[in-house]
C-alpha cells in the first residue's frame, strides 16, 4: 500500500493534473480547494494521510494558515508549500514547521522525490 | 579668526547641533526668521514710540508693551498669507519709511531724514535675500552710524543730540546689522534643508513604486505561473504516457484541450498588461458612434451594477456622437473608471452613476460621475501617476488611471478630473468626427 497524498490547491486545473500525475508514480491522492477544507480533510484521514502539498496563495485559508492549523493541532504530517511567486524564503517556512517552499511549474520528479525522502 | 566667523559660530550656538534633523532645522530657521522679524518691529516700534511721545508724558510709554505685542502675534497670522521673506521686506520697508517721515515731521531736519533714510535703503536689500545684499546693507547701515557721530567728515552740520539718541541710533544700528544677519543666515539653511527634504521626499515616492512594482510583478508572476503549472503537468503527463505506450485519445485530446485553454489564459494576463503601440492603434482604429455603443456598454454591465445596487443614468444627444479610436480601448477607459467608482461608492445607501455626453464644434465630451462627493487634493494630485494607489499595493497596484489616461492621449483625447464638481466627475475628451457619408 502506497502513501496517501492530499494536495491543496484554489486552482482545479491544476488540482486534476497534479493527481492524475502523481497517481502515475502509484500515490493515492486526497484533494482539497482550499486551507480550511484541507484542514477537514486531514483531521478525518490522519493517520492515512502522509504527505502534504498545498498551494501558497488561497482565499480561503493560505498554505501558511493550514501550516500553523495543523501543527497547532499537533499534526506533525510533512508538509511541502508550492507558489506560483514565492515571497518567503525556503528558512522562513522551515521555521514554521514546512518542509520546504517550491516553485510552480515544478517538476514532478522533483516532487516524488522529496515525498519519498520524507517517507 | 575673523569677527564674523566668531558671529556665526555664536548664531550656531543658540541654533541646532549637527544631529538635529532636515525637518526639525526648517522649523528652527522658520522660528528664527519670525523671533528677528518680531525684535526688528519692536525695536522700531520702540524707536518710533521714542520720537512720538518726546515731551509728553513718559507714562505714555506704558502702551509699548502691548502695541509690541500685538505685533507679535499679528506677524504670526500674516506670516500664513506671505512668505516669511516677502512679509518681512514689507515690514521692514512700512517701518524703515515710516521712522523717517515721522522723524522729518518731529525735527523738520533734512539730514535726519536722510540719514534715516540710508538705514530703510538697505531695507531694501532684503527683498532679495542675498549675502551680497546683507554686505551693502550692512555696509550702508555702518555708514549711517558714522555719519550720526562724525556728520562733518563729509561735509554736514554737526546736529546737536542728546546723549539718550545717540544711544537709541546705536541700538537699532546694530539691531539692524544683527536681525538681517541671523535672517539671512536662516533663510539660506531653511533653502538648503527644504531642498534635502524635497530630495528625499522624492526618494521615498520612487521606493513606493519600486515596492508596488515589485507586488505587481509579484501578482503577475502568481497568475502566469499557475497556467504555466498546468501545461507542464500535462507536458509531463503525455511524456510519461508515451514511454509507457499508454496514450490513448480521448487522453490526448483532453491534455492538448487545457493547454490550448491555459495558453489563451497567459496570453490574456500578457495582453492585459501590454503597453499600447501607437501604430497597432491606428491600424485598428475605426469611427465609433457613442450614442450606439454606450447603451450596450451599459447593457453589459447590467448585471454588475444590480449586484451593487447602483443606479445607471445615461444622458445621449439624439443624433449620432463620432469619435474615432478602438471601441476596446474606450471600453476599457470605462471599465476602469466604473470600478473605481463602484469601490467607492458600493456602501453607499443610494449609489448611483451618471454617463452623459455632448459634443462641442470640434470635441466630443463624456462626463463620468459617480454619487461620490469627491477626491481630496492629495489624491487628485497624484492619481493619474502609475502606480499610485489608496488601496493595499496587492489590492490594486494603482495602474488604473494611469492606464485610463493613456488610452485617451492615444485617441487624441484627455481625462480630467473636474475639481469643482460636487460629485465625484471625471470628463473624457475626444476629437470630433463627422459621421460617415450615406455615398460611403
Amino acid at each position: 500500500m502506497n502513501k496517501k497524498i492530499l494536495i491543496v490547491d484554489d486552482e482545479p486545473g491544476l488540482l486534476k493534473i497534479l493527481k492524475r500525475l502523481l497517481e502515475q508514480f502509484d500515490y493515492e491522492v486526497l484533494t482539497a480547494e482550499s486551507g480550511f477544507e484541507a484542514f477537514d480533510v486531514l483531521k478525518a484521514n490522519q493517520e492515512q494521510v502522509s504527505f502534504v502539498i498545498s498551494d501558497m496563495r488561497m482565499n480561503n485559508g493560505d498554505g501558511l494558515q493550514l501550516l500553523s492549523l495543523i501543527r497547532e493541532k499537533g499534526i506533525q504530517t510533512p508538509l511541502l508549500l508550492v507558489s506560483g511567486f514565492a515571497d518567503v524564503s525556503v528558512a522562513e517556512v522551515k521555521k514554521l514547521g514546512a518542509i520546504g517552499i517550491m516553485s510552480k511549474p515544478y517538476d514532478i520528479e522533483k516532487i516524488c522525490g522529496i515525498i519519498e525522502s520524507n517517507k | 579668526m575673523n569677527i564674523s566667523k566668531w558671529f556665526f559660530r555664536l548664531v550656531h550656538f543658540f541654533r541646532y547641533s549637527s544631529e538635529t534633523s532636515d525637518i526639525e532645522r526648517v522649523r528652527r530657521a522658520d522660528l528664527n526668521i519670525i523671533f528677528s522679524i518680531n525684535i526688528f518691529i519692536l525695536g522700531n516700534l520702540m524707536f518710533l514710540a521714542r520720537f512720538s511721545i518726546e515731551g509728553e508724558s513718559a507714562s505714555r510709554s506704558i502702551f509699548l508693551l502691548p502695541a509690541g505685542t500685538l505685533f507679535i502675534f499679528l506677524s504670526l497670522f500674516l506670516i500664513k498669507f506671505f512668505n516669511l521673506a516677502t512679509l518681512q521686506t514689507y515690514l521692514m520697508l512700512t517701518f524703515g519709511t515710516f521712522i523717517v517721515f515721522t522723524r522729518s515731521h518731529l525735527t523738520g531736519g533734512i539730514v535726519s531724514a536722510v540719514t534715516l533714510w540710508f538705514v530703510a535703503i538697505p531695507i531694501l536689500a532684503c527683498l532679495l535675500l542675498s549675502l551680497r545684499h546683507a554686505v551693502v546693507w550692512c555696509g550702508i547701515t555702518l555708514l549711517s552710524v558714522t555719519l550720526l557721530f562724525k556728520p562733518e567728515m563729509i561735509g554736514l552740520v554737526k546736529v546737536q543730540k542728546s546723549q539718550d539718541e545717540i544711544v537709541h541710533y546705536l541700538v537699532i544700528a546694530i539691531m539692524l546689522i544683527l536681525t538681517s544677519c541671523f535672517v539671512l543666515f536662516n533663510e539660506k539653511e531653511r533653502r538648503s534643508n527644504e531642498a534635502k527634504i524635497k530630495a528625499s521626499e522624492k526618494k521615498l515616492a520612487d521606493s513606493h513604486k519600486l515596492i508596488a512594482l515589485g507586488s505587481v510583478s509579484g501578482s503577475f508572476a502568481h497568475e502566469v505561473n499557475n497556467p504555466l503549472a498546468i501545461i507542464n503537468g500535462h507536458l509531463d503527463l503525455l511524456r510519461m504516457l508515451s514511454e509507457k505506450r499508454q496514450v490513448n485519445k480521448s487522453e490526448l485530446d483532453y491534455s492538448l484541450n487545457e493547454m490550448s485553454e491555459n495558453v489563451k489564459r497567459i496570453q490574456g494576463i500578457v495582453n492585459s498588461l501590454r503597453t499600447f503601440s501607437t501604430d497597432d492603434f491606428f491600424n485598428h482604429a475605426s469611427l465609433i458612434n457613442l450614442q450606439k455603443e454606450l447603451p450596450l456598454y451599459v447593457k453589459s454591465k447590467e448585471l454588475e451594477l444590480a449586484i451593487s445596487h447602483v443606479d445607471m443614468n445615461l444622458e445621449l444627444p439624439e443624433e449620432p456622437v463620432m469619435i474615432r479610436g478602438q471601441l476596446e480601448l474606450v471600453v476599457r477607459a470605462l471599465d476602469i473608471l466604473l470600478d473605481n467608482s463602484l469601490t467607492e461608492i458600493k456602501n453607499q445607501s443610494y449609489p448611483w452613476i451618471k454617463i452623459s455626453v455632448t459634443k462641442s464644434q470640434d470635441r466630443v465630451l463624456l462626463s463620468f460621475t459617480d454619487s461620490g462627493t469627491g477626491i481630496t487634493k492629495d489624491v487628485a494630485t497624484h492619481m493619474m501617476e502609475p502606480f499610485f494607489t489608496t488601496k493595499a499595493a496587492d489590492k490594486a497596484p494603482g495602474l488604473g488611471l494611469n492606464i485610463c489616461q493613456n488610452l485617451m492621449r492615444l485617441h487624441s483625447g484627455s481625462i480630467q478630473y473636474m475639481e469643482e464638481a460636487h460629485n465625484t466627475t471625471f470628463l473624457l475628451s475626444f476629437p470630433r468626427h463627422a459621421p460617415p457619408s450615406r455615398a460611403n
